[in-house]
């Protein structure tokens, strides 16, 4: 990738720069992926100073594999299983450290209240999630958070893409039932 | 939750998902599309499903500069070292290695065979001086009949 195309580039591409060890590359990902990163783990812990200290080590064990990373793997499906892994350490180390999610401040671009109606849209379903089974939640989050497909969550979590796929259902349905208010 | 709709609105349902998800097989997507269309029950449950990714995709948190920041601060070295070609599967460096040192072991090793070549060929003029002496006694044996005296004296006078 020539110097300034980095934008362009594919993800597995700007990794294969990161791997030569390039700082603008780097960059480049981290803009890609480090909200999806965050949200994937305080929504699976449920403790946003955790995935924050995760979400660091998530890219520092990232850079230490560069070198073993071959493009014909996809980039995000990489970036997950390390993620993941990350996560279920965590959480069998840290279960007891549950605390409520901080109310950030609106963005200054938008309306209060439609900025507030947001925050409070997301408050709930991350109330929600934190109550669905672990499977369920699991396979919404590497779906909804990280964009993966069923074959990818398959091969990470070791089932079959049929049983992703009801899974990922069994969980809108849950969701679904169990968010009160203005859903419907 | 409330399921409207009539029985062949089940398996449509049961397909929504899959649907948002791009992993309906193409041969299935323009039936549910269709149906999703002329049905208001499902229509209203399709909406439903775009709303709930929409508020999990505005849901994600941001990070902060300084969390940006402090992981870039951290990975410093780990890129450098990255430049350097250093840690686990530097091979090419490796192999550049090698390739330097090549031509000073190509030159040792034809030193090596030139000294060997020099040894062998003195050695093997030593041995053909040695058959001659042979043949020459065994000349002279058969003109005189008679064995030769062989020993030192004879030595110095053929070398």
């Amino acid at each position: 990738v020539a110097h300034g195309e980095i934008r362009n580039a594919t993800d597995e591409e700007v990794m294969m720069e990161v791997a030569r060890g390039s700082e603008e590359a780097f960059d480049e990902l981290l803009g890609r992926y480090q909200r999806k990163v965050l949200s994937f783990f305080s929504r699976f812990l449920q403790e946003r100073e955790a995935a924050k200290d995760l979400t660091q080590e998530c890219f520092l064990r990232l850079l230490c594999a560069a070198r073993r990373y071959r493009p014909s793997a996809k980039f995000s499906s990489y970036l997950f299983t390390i993620a993941r892994r990350l996560a279920y350490d965590e959480r069998s180390k840290a279960w007891h450290r549950r605390e409520e999610l901080p109310r950030d401040m609106p963005s200054r671009d938008e309306a209060p209240d439609r900025a507030l109606e947001k925050k409070e849209a997301a408050r709930r379903l991350e109330e929600v999630l934190a109550s669905l089974p672990d499977q369920e939640r699991e396979v919404f989050l590497l779906s909804e958070s990280a964009g993966l497909r069923y074959a990818e969550i398959g091969r990470m979590t070791g089932v079959p893409e049929g049983t992703v796929a009801s899974r990922k259902n069994r969980a809108v349905r849950l969701i679904r039932e169990r968010w009160k208010g203005d859903w419907e | 939750m409330s399921r409207r709709g009539g029985p062949e609105c089940e398996p449509i349902r049961e397909k929504l998902v899959l649907l948002l998800d791009g992993e309906l097989p193409r041969e299935a997507t323009g039936e549910v599309r269709a149906h999703i269309e002329t049905c208001p029950d499902c229509g209203e449950e399709w909406e439903a499903l775009l709303r709930l990714r929409r508020t999990a995709r505005e849901g994600e948190l941001d990070p902060t500069p300084e969390e940006k920041a402090a992981i870039l601060r951290a990975s410093s070295p780990l890129l450098r070292e990255l430049r350097k070609g250093k840690g686990r599967g530097a091979r090419p460096r490796a192999i550049h290695g090698a390739l330097r040192w090549a031509p000073r072991l190509a030159a040792a090793a034809l030193v090596l065979l030139a000294l060997l070549w020099v040894t062998e060929r003195r050695t093997g003029e030593r041995e053909l001086r040695s058959a001659d002496v042979v043949t020459y006694q065994e000349l002279l044996q058969k003109e005189r009949g008679t064995s030769f005296p062989t020993g030192a004296a004879t030595w110095e006078r053929l070398n």
